[in-house]
């Protein structure tokens, strides 16, 4: 833990950061290390936006939001030197498929077994599926590029730019054909088209098209959900760790090494600090106001929050160029899922006729047909919460028995899909957040006939609970939607994805801006890095 | 964890160094000794029993059996004639190598296929529009490797038929303690050798009558290390070691052809189309890129990179697979040695290695790097054709 | 027999290839499969004195230019002075036609900013018309494996985006991906309106208008939409044919190719042999490679490539005798009609055929062609073509008479609805389901666009090896939907081809 207050030391800084979450604390890291003063404003109690741990049941740690840790950038790890500040990273080493009545399908770390495991279902499947691998990962070095870096210009006429341009073409030009035309359908094609050019068999398909539709208000059905796939193989070949992996302690301790390091290099940070509105005077951002009243000044305003919250409720329309204004209107947020926490009083069978746990160490996809997935969407583009939903399960306590007490397990299921917008209104969640979570555990009780048995205590968020506890607009955990419209130099919007604003001294930082969503860090850390070699701070 | 094969039960009980490896997904024995050296001989003086069930095995049936084959295989299977077995690889569209084993021919419409790698999917996928089944069998046989100079002798003792007159690479249906097996006179030893394939029910009962057979013929079971010390002997490749499969190379360079790999032989480029033809048909008239050779060490020097440090020569102990790199007459790198041996035969350090072309012929002298109490040496090795084991009793 | 160029199909594409070959002073034979020349345009009697009027009717898109290149008014074609599509939406009609004032005056019946939101967005595409007209009347570069020519073409085509300004082209690239209906939902706010604009555009790939992606087409069809050919599709073939006969083309009906051998020639059902160095496909390209040659002639990874292009058909066609012309409300001068309620119910449509279920409120796409052609129907009587979306090759259970029978009432319900009294005027009917198209038309999976107009199959289409029409065979070329920039009444597939022919000869 670290100790935070609620008032700051003093009354101006060279940056102000809003919103806690880890990209403003990374973006805070950076700008300390640089030698800048900065103050961190966040409104919850603690810090991490949606990457917190939190003691919901003495004894049982949940990750309330973010459960998972993918795409951490590492060498935001070794430049913040994250590890010294606490972060430890445990791999998990599965993925398991649950069918009811059946064995389900387990994808081990060793690829001979996964392939027998898969060879149940097709034979065919089993004797590609490591080729896939190696397709994905030669993939994943030029998406790796992308994501390390500012988004490219493409109208711009800067030489700098092109020559920029230049770059990712000649290292498109470096794959051979096969790859490149492998690229161009990823980049367009649904999870599932994209997937049955390779294989055939459930649940194969869908365990592994599941991951194109994470956070996303598309099916894997949907044009565009394939690129997302890649995500999976891109933590494989870095080396610094697995792709998947907990954070020990709960997804919350990679808030806390972020927030220690920055604290280390000299920020500040304040909590139960809401800010009311950034103080604007002839266009330039000057400071924060606080809902208490709290004037604070600063050279540089950064928003961690997301764009529309940023823009329509931190600076207001009247402050913004109209058009500005209509395109972040249009800028897509859409919340689709929402999270089941429990903490268990022990482990839920899941009735496979599989020895020990070992297969529930890792992540738990409920996805047993394509129709299934589907279906769950059908039901969701209509505003209504799927049924029987898309679950992505983890049960951390196998793997780190820091986050609940001994014998006992902390279940975190992500739902998807549960649409911020229902058809009688957002604002009815409250009333069926608990036909959401009801619909949710029978879909587990299919898989784990005895989950009502072990159940403790349950947490139930909808994506309305997600907007009112993190602030995210409409509950979208990605801060926009990660279509293809709303990425690289489009995000947030055209013109403005290298982080500035049409306000002067105001700058974003968060996941709506380049490379979007995700734990990784990297738009924090592109936006520091912007702003110290462009003059922002 | 790896699965069993149906003779588990006897290799285990065997196998008392407790030194086994994941092959293929299966349990396979590196060594029953501590060392292998008493297997190695075994091969070479009088017989070897090897558990070789992790090989893939495969079932092409259907009246377009070998139209299939004839497609995917670089070589011309339809020259295969019945109970025949050969040796071949196969390619992609650019005609680098994706694997090789061995097609056995059943019958007109029955053909056998074994390989290292799974490649169900790609039979498939060129199956298109063909009377074919293509069946993964790999579970559904035990396959023994009884290799060695006296194999024939026991065999001869173990089964009812007639294996003296079997031929070299062909095939006989016969039974073993009255049970259902098939006997081709193959293996991977490149000595005199058989592999016995039985259903899994009586693999134990085959295995045994095999053992009690070869009783009187210092028969020992043997295992995967003494067999890799015999395979770099008598030259043969190993995918995964020596080359890799296009399918699962990252980068282009890695990937070998068939020309490459010194397997040009098992080729026939006249013919109708198939995979990777007109890939290595430029190939041929404009030359390959890489040779693959086998190298001798010259043990002068390499007695004397060890002397100045006051040691005896160092001998590696069992085959090896990690790869070093090759200079060439300017010292510059011109290839690597990808596996290597001491042959306690021949008495000679072997290694394989490719070696890009231009830079060297048949007979030069090379060098080949040396680590020695920790410094990276260079030791002469001459370039000769990549079989330094090839006796007559192999083939007669 | 022997010809300079032979070209395989009686379509469209077919007869611009033909027509522009022969113009260049090549021999050239057109080999149709059917007994009608026309392709998806072809008539057939499927009710004693009732005659269909083909599949495809709408010729907005066909390019000016290759009209010009022809010489097609020469032979008889003249443009419609305007041409109307009546649209229903829930509790609405409005009619929709080529002219922008006129289509807007009628919006602003339901709705006044949507009607000054419908000039602004026809000013939109009038003003990024020109490089994207470049982009879809040009062969297109290869982006897979780019040669000097192509680099350039990229370059060339990039700065012309440019040169609209920053603004234009950054919204060009974001509208590109995009789904229809946030589009048409940035825009206006008249849900029939929505549904009408966006129903032609959902139809031609897997995809609902929920479907990223969908945007592409809408804008492909906003930028080639004009006039339409006075007479619809028929009169297109029909002028088409007389251009290609006039210079000099000789036609082959009822020809099926049994082989294709590359710069030789093709073999015909009946084993005779047309000798032709050059060859033009003008049928689909599974078709051509996976049906017409032998598949030890194709690489693995082509092959493959092939096999994995998208063909699934998603419409059906009614085609409906009525022993009078309905009467339609408005001016009733409409020639097509669209019934889909908004954007959700064409969604909603869409939904089953994921599950190879077909919806019992199909989207209709509805086109009365007597009024030009009154030959099709004895005097008094009418033909109705109705395009129903959407509806899966392979039905779950199978298309049997009595599931067929149930999707025919299911459309006659919603045309009546709308038409009332068509129910009653009903003498025969016919019925085609993608598998049936596939069976008449020959085309892979009964899919219209010869493959699906998906995003990665509009930029490399078919496949990478002949994506600017060539083939890996000497000697043969593509020229139908199957190529770029796509399926419809276009004829740009058949000019581009030419182009690349001659250019190599």
């Amino acid at each position: 833990m670290i100790k935070t207050v609620s008032k700051p030391k003093t009354s101006s800084y060279d940056a102000i950061i809003i919103g806690g979450g880890h990209n403003g604390l990374v973006c805070a890291a950076y700008l300390a290390k640089a030698g800048k003063s900065v103050l961190v404003v966040e409104k919850r109690p603690l810090v991490g936006g949606a990457a917190v741990s939190e003691e919901i049941v003495p004894g049982f740690t949940f990750s309330t939001f973010s459960y998972v840790v993918s795409l951490f950038r590492p060498h935001i790890i070794r430049q913040l030197d994250l590890v010294k500040h606490g972060l430890q990273i445990i791999p998990m080493e599965t993925t398991y498929n649950p069918i009811p009545g059946d064995r389900g399908l387990v994808r081990w770390a060793d690829s001979e077994r996964t392939r027998d495991e898969i060879a149940r279902f097709s034979q065919r499947d089993a004797s590609l599926y490591s080729e896939f691998g190696l397709a994905m990962g030669r993939l994943s070095r030029f998406a790796k590029n992308i994501i390390d870096t500012t988004a490219p210009e493409p109208a711009s006429l800067n030489p700098k730019e092109l020559f920029k341009l230049f770059k990712m073409a000649r290292l498109f030009k470096d794959f051979d054909g096969k790859l490149r035309y492998l690229n161009v359908k990823l980049m367009t094609m649904s999870a599932v088209d994209f997937l049955q050019e390779w294989f055939e068999s459930e649940p194969l398909l869908p365990a592994m098209a599941g991951s194109g539709i994470i956070g996303t208000f598309l099916g894997i059905r949907s044009p565009g959900t394939a690129y997302v796939l890649l995500h999976h193989y891109m933590g494989e070949i870095d080396g610094a760790f697995r792709a998947w992996g907990f954070s020990k302690g709960g997804t919350g301790q990679i808030s806390l090494a972020c927030a220690k390091a920055a604290l280390s290099f000299g920020a500040e940070i304040i909590t139960d600090a809401a800010v009311d509105h950034i103080d604007i005077k002839k266009g330039r951002a000057s400071g924060i106001v606080l809902e208490n009243g709290d004037d604070i000044r600063a050279g540089t305003v950064i928003s961690g929050l997301d764009p529309n919250r940023t823009f329509l409720k931190m600076v207001g329309e009247h402050e913004l160029p109209d058009d500005f204004v209509t395109q972040i209107k249009r800028y897509k947020n859409r919340g689709s899922s929402g999270k089941v926490n429990l903490a268990l009083s022990r482990l839920p069978n899941f009735k496979d006729g599989r020895p020990g746990h070992h297969h529930l160490k890792g992540d738990i996809t409920i996805a047993p047909s394509i129709d299934y997935v589907e279906r769950a969407y059908d039901e969701a583009k209509y505003g209504a919460f799927s049924r029987r939903p898309f679950l992505n399960i983890v049960i951390p306590s196998l793997s780190d028995p820091s986050v609940a007490p001994p014998g006992k397990h902390v279940l975190s299921a992500f739902v998807q899909y549960a649409p911020y917008n229902l058809k009688e209104g957002a604002d009815k969640w409250p009333e069926q957040r608990d036909a959401f979570g009801n619909a949710v555990i029978d879909t587990i009780e299919e898989c784990a006939p005895d989950i009502r048995d072990c159940i403790i205590h349950k947490q139930v968020i909808s994506p309305w609970d997600i907007e009112k506890m993190t602030g995210l607009t409409e509950g979208n955990i990605f801060q926009g939607e990660l279509s293809l419209e709303q990425l690289a130099f489009l995000r947030p919007v055209a013109e403005w994805s290298r982080y500035r604003t049409p306000i002067h001294k105001l700058w974003m930082c968060g996941s709506g801006t380049h490379p979007g969503g995700g734990l990784m860090g990297a738009p924090g850390e592109l936006a520091a890095k912007t702003m110290l070699t462009e003059g922002g701070v | 964890m790896p699965k069993k094969s149906p003779f588990h039960q006897r290799t285990s009980q065997f196998c008392q160094s407790m030194n086994w490896k994941d092959w293929a997904g299966y349990y396979a024995v590196v060594s029953y000794d501590t060392h292998h050296e008493q297997e190695y001989f075994a091969y070479r003086h009088a017989a070897g029993l090897m558990d070789v069930t992790p090989l893939f095995k495969y079932e092409v049936t259907g009246p377009d059996a070998l139209r299939l084959l004839s497609r995917i295989m670089a070589k011309d299977i339809s020259k295969v004639k019945q109970s025949q077995v050969t040796y071949c690889c196969w390619c992609d569209d650019d005609g680098k190598v994706l694997d090789d084993g061995t097609v056995t021919c059943l019958s007109q419409d029955h053909y056998r296929v074994t390989s290292a790698e799974p490649v169900l999917h790609w039979f498939h996928q060129n199956a298109r529009s063909l009377k074919v089944t293509i069946e993964d069998s790999t579970s559904r046989f035990g396959i023994l490797a009884l290799q060695g100079p006296l194999s024939r002798e026991i065999l001869t003792h173990a089964a009812g038929g007639d294996i003296a007159s079997l031929g070299y690479f062909r095939l006989i249906d016969c039974s073993i303690d009255k049970r259902k097996v098939t006997i081709t006179r193959t293996g991977y030893t490149g000595d005199l050798g058989y592999e016995i394939w039985c259903e899994n029910k009586d693999a134990l009962a085959v295995y045994d009558a095999v053992m009690e057979s070869g009783k009187n013929y210092q028969l020992l079971p043997a295992g995967l290390a003494a067999l890799d010390v015999a395979r770099v002997e008598a030259g043969f490749i190993l995918n995964g070691v020596d080359y890799f499969s296009a399918n699962h190379c990252v980068i282009n360079s890695r990937k070998s052809t068939p020309f490459e790999l010194n397997l040009g032989w098992s080729v026939n480029l006249d013919r109708d189309s198939f995979i990777g033809q007109q890939a290595l048909k430029k190939e041929k008239k404009e030359g390959s890129l890489w040779q693959f050779v086998g190298l001798e060490y010259d043990w002068d020097a390499y007695e004397s990179i060890f002397a100045k440090f006051d040691l005896p020569p160092q001998t590696p102990a069992g085959a090896w697979r990690t790869a070093v790199p090759v200079y060439g007459r300017n010292g510059k790198q011109i290839g690597q040695a990808t596996s290597g041996a001491w042959s306690p035969t021949l008495k000679k350090n072997l290694a394989l290695a490719s070696i890009r072309t231009g830079h060297f012929t048949m007979g030069d002298t090379l060098q080949i790097e040396v680590t020695a109490e920790y410094e990276r040496k260079r030791c002469p090795v001459k370039v000769c054709k990549p079989m330094f084991f090839n006796p007559d009793r192999k083939r007669n | 027999m022997s010809y300079d160029v032979v070209v395989i199909g009686g379509g469209v594409n077919a007869l611009t290839a033909a027509s522009y070959l022969a113009k260049a002073g090549r021999k050239v034979a057109i080999v149709c499969p059917g007994d009608q020349i026309g392709g998806l345009c072809a008539r057939h009697e499927f009710h004693p004195g009732f005659q269909s009027p083909g599949i495809l009717n709408d010729t907005s898109m066909f390019r000016r230019w290759v009209v010009d290149e022809l010489g097609l008014k020469d032979h008889g074609l003249t443009y419609a002075e305007s041409t109307k599509t009546l649209a229903f939406g829930k509790d609405q009609h409005i009619i929709l036609s080529d002219q922008i004032d006129e289509t807007a005056d009628e919006i602003a019946k339901v709705s006044s900013s949507d009607a000054k939101n419908y000039k602004a967005m026809k000013a939109f595409y009038q003003k990024i018309n020109g490089p994207i007209s470049q982009l879809l009347n040009n062969i297109p570069p290869d982006i897979v494996d780019p040669q000097g020519s192509d680099l350039w073409s990229l370059f060339k085509r990039g700065f012309q985006l440019r040169r609209l300004g920053k603004k234009d082209m950054l919204e060009i690239l974001r509208l590109a991906p995009m789904a229809v209906y946030d589009w048409l939902d940035e825009w206006f706010e008249n849900d029939g309106l929505k549904a009408a604009l966006a129903l032609p555009a959902v139809t031609e790939s897997y995809s609902g208008p929920w479907s990223p992606g969908t945007n592409a087409n809408f804008l492909m069809q906003q930028v080639s939409r004009g006039s339409s050919v006075k007479g619809d599709g028929l009169a297109l073939i029909s002028a088409l044919e007389k251009a290609a006969k006039s210079s000099g083309v000789h036609f082959e009906t009822s020809a099926r190719v049994s082989a294709i051998e590359p710069g030789k020639g093709i073999r015909l059902a009946d084993n005779c042999f047309i000798e032709a160095k050059t060859i033009m496909a003008a049928c689909g390209p599974k078709n051509v490679f996976l049906e017409m040659m032998d598949p030890r002639h194709l690489s693995h990874t082509f092959e493959q490539r092939l096999t994995k292009f998208r063909t699934r058909g998603l419409s059906s066609q009614l085609i409906l005798a009525v022993n009078k012309a309905p009467t339609l409300v408005g001016t009733g001068e409409a020639n097509r009609v669209l019934i889909a309620d908004d954007l959700d119910s064409i969604e909603r449509a869409f939904d089953p055929i994921k599950y190879d279920e077909v919806t019992r409120h199909p989207c209709l796409d509805i086109y009365l062609p007597s009024q030009d052609h009154e030959d099709l129907a004895p005097a008094g009587q009418a033909v109705i073509s109705v395009l129903i979306h959407y509806t899966p090759y392979s039905l779950r259970g199978g298309w049997t008479s009595e599931t067929r029978e149930k999707l025919c009432d299911n459309v006659i319900e919603a045309l009546d609805d709308k038409i009332p009294g068509i129910r009653q005027s009903i003498l025969g009917k016919e019925l085609l389901t993608p598998q049936d198209i596939q069976e008449r038309y020959g085309l892979s999976g009964g899919q219209l666009c010869e493959g699906e107009h998906a995003l990665d199959q509009l930029l490399v289409r078919p496949t990478p090896e002949c994506s600017q029409y060539k083939t890996p065979f000497d000697g043969l070329y593509l020229c139908s939907g199957g190529s770029f920039p796509g399926g419809g009444l276009t004829g740009a597939p058949g000019a581009l081809a030419v182009k690349m022919v001659l250019s190599r000869q």
